[in-house]
Order: structure tokens, then sequence, then C-alpha cells
């Protein structure tokens, strides 16, 4: 029996916006693919030149220079290591707290 | 004029994009033969060298050896442009090398874009329609992965795309505005660059045309035409060849060349040798394709674009030139695989793109061309193959921008 939803009037129209719909998306399809491409290409060249500068930057530091620095992240080493070893322990100590609660948690649960 | 806008247009893009290197780059990529040879020309004299391939003076050895194999027409260009750059800064420039290899490419790609503008024309295509076919097809040819690679190392047969397709473009005009005793004179002149360019394709691609022109030609061969358009031009430029042979045999007597015979055979694989090249089966691999990235997609897609439309053609019966041109380029593809195929399998970046042109031009403009004759010229099939060549330009520079990446120099 012909209904309004299978009349061959919706039917065209269905398919005609199927077809419409789909022509849509591959033509984004194709306009993402080109200017993509071309975009990742770019940002790459950009990436490409700006890490040459760095390794450049690194590679041409003199070897007085590289003992300076040496010298220095040491410092720095020396004057934070105490802090550092603080954070870890404390770390340390919370995380065995967390356990010895959870252990507690389940005798009294049992 | 438009082609040409575009061409450069495309030139620029490709510069800015995956080319867009450091000299540092371009002088340490780039294969430095046919620098060297320029550079001997120059400092040690062309016509004593006979304008032949020397990787060091004749006078510097006592039994200098050259490459006979070409004539060397195709670094003509780059070595006037190195003569001024060097008349200019005193050394060569591989930037200029880079660009002059590129500048081949795009030759090529505009005569590509206007031929299948002209194909597409004679379809009955709104000639704006085909103006977008031809732009099209022409971005594709000059982005393809292989044509892209040819910055670093030009060869013979790459530079001879450009006259085969240029010696097409003057067919397709006899064939639609009848012949001409001018048009008669440009293609021998063609015919001449072309073998004097690079011998072996171009006989296979001008045997296997004549044979395809006197199967399909509607109102026969003449076969006097052949002679001054074709024979003539052909032993005009074997002529200028042994006058090259001549010239350095008489200025270093104790030349050796190199065996042709020993490598033609090797070249057709029947020597033995299995280092490189084990047998036809090859073709299927693309082993010797170094950094380039695979075309196989557009291989299939092109291949089945290529049968339709030949299909089509069989089935019109009246569009003969553009079937002519399609099976021009199969033509001479097929035979020189069959029978040079260890040269094809090893030297792939030489000789794919004879076979590309066809499959993109098929693809992307005799096909929608056709499918639109059938649309009553909508137009819908001519978008989608623009827009459908755009993103494999983009995919093309993409693919090959990640296989050869630029060097993190400065």
């Amino acid at each position: 029996m012909e209904t309004d939803s299978n009349s061959p009037t919706t039917k065209k129209s269905l398919t005609s916006h199927l077809a419409l719909f789909t022509a849509k998306v591959t033509i984004v399809l194709f306009l993402f693919l080109g200017f993509g491409s071309i975009a990742i290409i770019l940002s790459g060249n950009i990436f490409a030149s700006l890490s040459a500068r760095v390794i450049n930057k690194i590679e041409s530091i003199s070897p007085e220079d590289v003992e300076t620095y040496k010298l220095k992240i040491r410092r720095a080493g020396q004057k934070y290591q105490p802090l550092l070893k603080e954070i870890i322990s404390a770390w340390d100590s919370a995380k065995k707290d967390r356990k010895f609660i959870s252990e507690l948690e389940d005798e009294e649960s049992q | 004029m438009v082609f040409t806008l575009v061409g450069l247009l495309l030139l620029g893009v490709l510069f800015q994009t995956v080319h867009n290197r450091t000299d540092y780059e371009f002088k340490n990529r780039i294969n430095p033969r046919w620098e060297n040879a320029i550079m001997v020309w120059i400092q040690h004299g062309y016509f004593k060298h006979g304008g032949l391939f020397f990787s060091k003076p004749g006078d510097a050895d006592p039994a200098p050896e050259a490459s006979g194999n070409s004539t060397m027409t195709f670094v003509q260009v780059n070595h006037l442009l190195q003569r001024i750059h060097v008349w200019l800064t005193g050394e060569p420039s591989s930037r200029l090398t880079a660009i002059h290899n590129q500048f081949f490419t795009m030759i090529a790609s505009l005569i590509l874009g206007l031929l299948a503008m002209r194909l597409t024309l004679s379809l009955g295509v709104p000639p704006w329609q085909s103006l977008l076919l031809g732009i099209g097809t022409q971005t594709v040819f000059q982005t393809f992965p292989i044509n892209l690679g040819v910055i670093w190392d030009i060869s013979s047969p790459n530079t001879a795309t450009a006259f085969m397709l240029l010696f097409l473009l003057l067919e397709e005009r006899v064939y639609t505005k009848g012949d001409s005793p001018k048009l008669q004179f440009f293609r021998g002149l063609v015919i001449f660059l072309l073998f004097y360019t690079d011998v072996i394709t171009s006989w296979f691609f001008i045997l296997s045309y004549i044979m395809i022109r006197i199967l399909t030609a509607p109102k026969g061969f003449n076969f006097s035409i052949v002679f001054r358009v074709y024979v003539i031009p052909i032993l005009i430029a074997y002529g200028f060849y042994t006058c090259q042979i001549l010239l350095v045999k008489f200025n270093f007597p104790e030349m050796v060349f190199e065996k042709s015979v020993g490598q033609v055979l090797s070249r057709t694989g029947f020597d033995g040798e299995t280092i490189y090249y084990l047998n036809h089966m090859d073709l299927l691999h693309d082993r010797w394709l170094l950094h380039l990235p695979s075309w196989r997609t557009l291989f299939y897609l092109g291949s089945l674009a290529l049968i339709v439309a030949i299909v089509f053609a069989q089935l019109n019966k009246k569009y003969q030139i553009q079937q002519t041109i399609l099976l021009a380029g199969l033509g001479m593809y097929i035979p020189l695989t069959f029978f040079l195929s260890e040269a094809v399998v090893i030297h792939p970046y030489n000789f794919d793109q004879q076979i590309a042109w066809a499959m993109i031009l098929a693809l992307f403009a005799l096909l929608p061309a056709w499918l639109e004759k059938y649309n009553h010229f909508s137009g819908i099939f001519i978008l989608f193959a623009s827009l459908a060549a755009f993103a494999m330009s983009g995919l093309q520079l993409l693919s090959y921008w990640l296989h050869i990446p630029p060097w993190l120099v400065i």
C-alpha cells in the first residue's frame, strides 16, 4: 500500500538528498586532503627549520661554555637536592599511609 | 599563457613547500655528475670535449674515458645557466640546477595540461570546463612524485617526455585543423630534439606511434610526410651525434668509450646478471624507487580510466585522436618495458613518468569529459575531477615530503 513515506516523490526526494549529501562530503573531503596536506608540509618545514636552529645553537656551544653550564647544573643540583629528597620522602610516606588505611578498611569490612 | 602562469605558480608553491631546502642540502643531495661534466666544459673547453660526458678533463688522464651513450642535450640549458653563474660569481650553483630540473617538469606538465584541454574541447566540453580539466591534469603531473624527484637528478628520458608531449600536441592540431608546411617543420624540429635528447625512448615512441597511426588513421597514412617529418630529422640528429664522437676522437686519440653493446644486453636482462634484477616480475615491485614514494594507487586508478577511455572511444568510433594519444603512451612504454626490462626496473625514476602522463590524462581529463558528455555537460564531473586533482596533488606532495624530508641543517 502506498503511504507518504514510501511514495515515489518521497523516495526521489530522499535519493536526491542522499546524493547531494554524498557530493558535499566528497567535496569537503577533497578540499580537506588538499589544504590539509599543504598545511602539514608548511608546519613541518617551520618545525624543521626551528629544530635546525636549536641543533645548530647546541652544536656551536664552546667547550668552555659547556664546562660553565655543567658547573651551573651541578650547583643547582646541590642546592635543590635536599628539597627534592624531602618531597620524595613525603610522597613515599603518603603512599605507605594510603596502603595502611586501605588494609585497615579491608579488615574492618571482613 | 594560462598554463604557463599556472606552471610558474606551481613551481613557486613547490619551492615554498616540498623543495624549501637549504643551499647546503641542495649542494650535497643533488647528483653531482652533470655539474662536474658542465664544469669540465666550462673550465677546459666544451668543443674540445665534444659536449660529451667527461667526469674529469680529457687532458688530465693519459687514457681518458667518456660516456658515448648520451648526447648530453638534456643538460645544455643548465650548462648555459651555470656558465652565466660562474661568470658572475666564480662558482656553480646547485640551487640553479634544482630550479632548472624542476623547470623541465613544469614544461612537460604545462604541455600535458594544454593537450588535455584541447582533447576535451574536441569532445564538446565547454571551454572554461576544458580549461579546468587541463589545469587539474597539469597540477597532478607537476606534483607527481617521480617528477618532484627529478630535482635531485635529471636524465635524458625525463627531458624527452616534454618533447614527446609537444609532438603529440602538434599532431592533435594536425588532426583537428589539418596539416601545413609550418606544422610539418615544427614536428620535424621536435622529432630532431627528441632523438637528439634520448635516442632509445625516442625509437620506441616513434615506431609505436607510426604503427598506431597506420592502424587508426581514417584517411590513410602519407609516407612522404613520414620522410620529411621523421626520417630527415632523425638522420640530422644522428649526424650531430656522430660529429660529437668524431670531435672527441680527434682531440683525444686515446679515447675509450663505454661498451654500448654490452650495456644494451645488460639492459634487456639477458646477460645473466641477477644482483639488481631477476625477471619481468620485478616490474611489479618498487624496490628501486629509492627514497621516492610509490604511486600504485594512481597507477591502478589510471589504468582503469585508460581502459574505460579507450572503450568509450571504440564505442563512439569518431574520437580517434584521443584514442591515438592514449595508445601512444602505452605503445611507447609497454615495448620499452618488455625489451629493456632491466633498465626500467632499476631506473623507475627515469621511465615511470612516461606511462604516468597517459594515466593522468585519462583519469583527470578524458574520463570526466566523457562522463560529462552523458550528463549533458552539467559540470558536476568537471567539478569532482578538479577537486580530485587538487586532493591528489596535495597527497602527492605530502607523500614526497614525508619520504624525502628536509635536512635539519642551516
